[in-house]
């Protein structure tokens, strides 16, 4: 991640003549899509959906073709629009497969060894999908980026102590997800 | 095996979702080259989904009920304003609990916020307009089907509106709505109604089936019997009321809604190098620039010589008809050719207004602008400068201010009339009313017989407070006195006695502090000016 103090505070992103991409576009990219794209997987679970949650976000900014000229970091805009994004993709394909009669995905393969720590992870993955936005940003930047409490505060541009609140009932909320989940689990 | 969830921590750790960066990177290298293919496709979660007929009922039946609340949440993976500015007065409002909200945090449509009763805040738009929030509002930001939607549920905005070219901006009361294209206008909703007034540009406000167009200066309410203040007043709460009010004086100059009728306007020398009394106008609200000091009106100056909605001078040079024009002193206007400030170049005046009879001071006032701008071709830019002046800050035993909501409205009190006092007596004289420090400063720095020049908030002390600053009048040495008056004495402005001293009551009354010190002050600067030819 770029130090906060190197992020632009303007966001531009235009589609120059010719259909190219200009080279405040290619510098942005170039920054943040590895953020952003790591944020929608750990969200998502997939590699294809991470794939489309980046390439919303810029065509998204290249269709609209103005100047954000918010206060705020380009990271915060940008990493924010992932995780809800990714979140969005998350609740569809859920609402989806439920839809489609399908807890079929839940009943293991007759014979199949199953795959425990495959089914922790994914539980875990589908307890973080249902956390508000808020928290699973938190939750990322302390988790996958490992950054403190302090930083993430200063990051997100709230208290310290908002944070660690924030992480507290995030993972409490996590584990009375997954003990849920991996009880029903357990019964089946 | 299940894993012992007791350490919540170690657990979310070790099954963490793994990101590959060779997957990573060859997936983002993919993204990118489609995106510059123009092969990318942009995905919508809530189409993405199968069986489109009961998504399309669920997404009507919820705008529906959503329309019903005036909330609209979806989409909220876009950003939709940013707060720009705020003093610990924003609130978010999820589900009837108000969170905090700083500076800097984003809003996504739909999102409820309030200011409380301390203070107000600003929000930027994406699309770079700005909505100023009075204290104690509600408003709902969301998108419309062409634009941008701001419902204000209670309270007070004023929007700066950028160029929305096919799009709209549209503030919605409970019985109005407004649209914009691009302009600064102020919109206020109480439980009696609503008012718009309009700072710049053109707004369209449409109430039931009526539609009516508002200019600057303008403003409409839906309840007649609510108060319409003038819109001066009604953007005093605004941090940038100074901008605002310029815009409007601007908007109302190049307008053709008052006019002189009659104009005279042409050298006049022979005056044997001695300025003459400054122009002088006369409203239906009064005269401007009043009389000097301590004098009773009708005794000099010839304020009874100038008729009704007339401004009338002899042998006035262009830098007083600037100072009268801009209300501001002569220390506080720079550049400009020579002759400008030169008693031997001095003009001859009559102006009279097409309204005469109902014209106001501050229409005269505007009318005397465009007379500059028309006769002298007079250019002028707003700048400023370090004068010497008063900080206002917190004295060391701190503040003794009761906080108060409202409008802020500030006024001289003496033996309980308003505005009214004999200061050939002396006596006590009251600062009465509320406001914010920063209007209260600005007060000190205009307030009839206070003389302190220019008063800036240094306090760093948000939101509202109520003011009630007694200070004690000796009674100015009159030149006029012991047989003198009449007797061709120079008329000068007596100089006003406080005892104590403003400061001192200031300090034990309010716990605020004057310290003398420069300051910066807005001048004006004269680019051009030329001399009018003779009519």
């Amino acid at each position: 991640l770029v130090p906060e103090e190197q992020m632009p505070t303007t966001l531009l992103v235009s589609r120059a003549s010719g259909e190219t991409l200009t080279q405040q576009f290619d510098e942005i990219f170039r920054e943040y899509a590895p953020l952003m794209y790591r944020t929608a997987f750990i969200v998502t679970g997939s590699r294809q959906d991470a794939e489309d949650v980046l390439q919303t976000i810029f065509l998204r900014l290249l269709e609209r073709e103005a100047r954000l000229e918010f206060r705020t970091s380009a990271k915060s805009y940008l990493y924010r629009a992932s995780v809800n994004l990714a979140l969005d993709i998350v609740r569809c394909r859920k609402r989806r497969t439920f839809t489609h009669e399908v807890e079929l995905l839940r009943i293991p393969v007759p014979g199949a060894e199953p795959d425990i720590d495959e089914e922790i992870r994914r539980c875990l993955q589908d307890a973080i999908a249902q956390l508000n936005p808020r928290a699973v940003e938190v939750l990322i930047l302390h988790y996958e980026y490992g950054y403190s409490d302090a930083e993430i505060a200063k990051m997100l541009r709230k208290s310290r102590g908002t944070i660690a609140v924030t992480l507290y009932r995030a993972r409490a909320r996590l584990k009375k997800l997954m003990s849920r989940a991996l009880s029903s689990g357990e019964k089946r | 095996m299940r894993p012992d969830l007791q350490n919540i921590d170690e657990v979310v750790k070790r099954y963490w979702p793994p990101a590959s960066n060779e997957e990573m990177k060859s997936d983002v290298d993919r993204v990118r080259r489609q995106l510059e293919s123009g092969t990318a496709r942009s995905i919508n979660p809530v189409l993405a989904q199968p069986f489109r007929w009961r998504i399309a009922m669920v997404a009507a039946a919820s705008i529906l009920l959503l329309s019903v609340v005036g909330i609209f949440v979806w989409p909220h993976s876009e950003s939709f304003a940013v707060v720009e500015s705020e003093e610990g007065s924003l609130f978010r409002v999820v589900d009837g609990q108000p969170a905090p909200i700083q500076a800097r945090e984003q809003l996504q449509s739909g999102e409820m916020v309030r200011t409380n009763s301390a203070a107000g805040a600003q929000l930027l738009l994406a699309d770079g307009s700005r909505v100023e929030m009075r204290s104690t509002s509600e408003l709902v930001l969301e998108h419309a089907d062409d634009g941008v939607r701001i419902r204000l549920n209670t309270g007070g905005v004023i929007v700066n509106a950028t160029k929305q070219h096919n799009r709209h901006l549209y503030v919605q009361t409970k019985d109005v709505v407004v649209s914009v294209v691009g302009t600064v206008f102020l919109v206020n909703t109480e439980t009696e109604g609503s008012r718009v007034a309009v700072i710049e540009g053109e707004v369209r406000v449409r109430q039931g089936e009526t539609e009516q167009r508002l200019l600057p200066g303008d403003q409409v309410t839906t309840n007649p019997s609510t108060l319409s203040l003038a819109v001066k007043e009604e953007i005093a709460w605004s941090r940038s009321a100074k901008e605002h009010l310029e815009l409007l004086q601007q908007s109302a100059v190049t307008g053709d809604q008052n006019k002189f009728e009659a104009l005279v306007v042409r050298p006049e020398s022979g005056n044997g190098g001695l300025r003459g009394a400054p122009v002088r106008c006369n409203g239906i609200d009064g005269v401007f620039p009043l009389p000097p000091r301590g004098v009773a009106a009708g005794t000099i100056g010839d304020v009874s010589a100038v008729p009704r909605g007339r401004c009338v001078g002899r042998y006035v040079t262009l830098i007083t008809l600037i100072t009268t024009a801009y209300g501001v002193p002569e220390r506080n206007v720079s550049g400009g050719p020579d002759w400008m400030r030169s008693s031997l170049e001095t003009f001859q005046i009559h102006a009279k207004a097409e309204a005469s009879s109902t014209v106001t001071k501050d229409q005269l006032r505007e009318m005397l602008k465009k007379l500059l701008i028309d006769q002298f071709k007079l250019k002028i830019r707003r700048d400023t400068k370090e004068a010497p002046g008063h900080a206002l800050v917190v004295s060391q035993n701190g503040p003794q201010l009761r906080p108060a909501s409202g409008d802020a409205d500030l006024y001289l009190e003496q033996n309980g009339r308003r505005n009214q006092f004999n200061m050939l007596r002396g006596g006590q004289i009251t600062i009465k009313g509320q406001a914010t420090l920063q209007v209260f400063a600005d007060y000190l720095s205009v307030a009839p017989l206070l003389a302190l020049n220019h008063v800036v908030d240094k306090t760093g002390l948000p939101g509202m407070y109520e003011f009630s600053l007694t200070l004690n009048m000796v009674p100015p040495e009159l030149p006029g006195r012991g047989g003198v008056r009449g007797e061709g004495t120079a008329l000068s402005s007596p100089r006003i006695d406080w005892d104590p001293s403003i400061a001192k009551a200031m300090e034990d009354q309010l716990g605020l502090s004057l310290v003398s010190q420069r300051v910066p002050e807005a001048v004006l600067v004269i680019e051009h000016a030329e001399k009018p030819s003779e009519n």
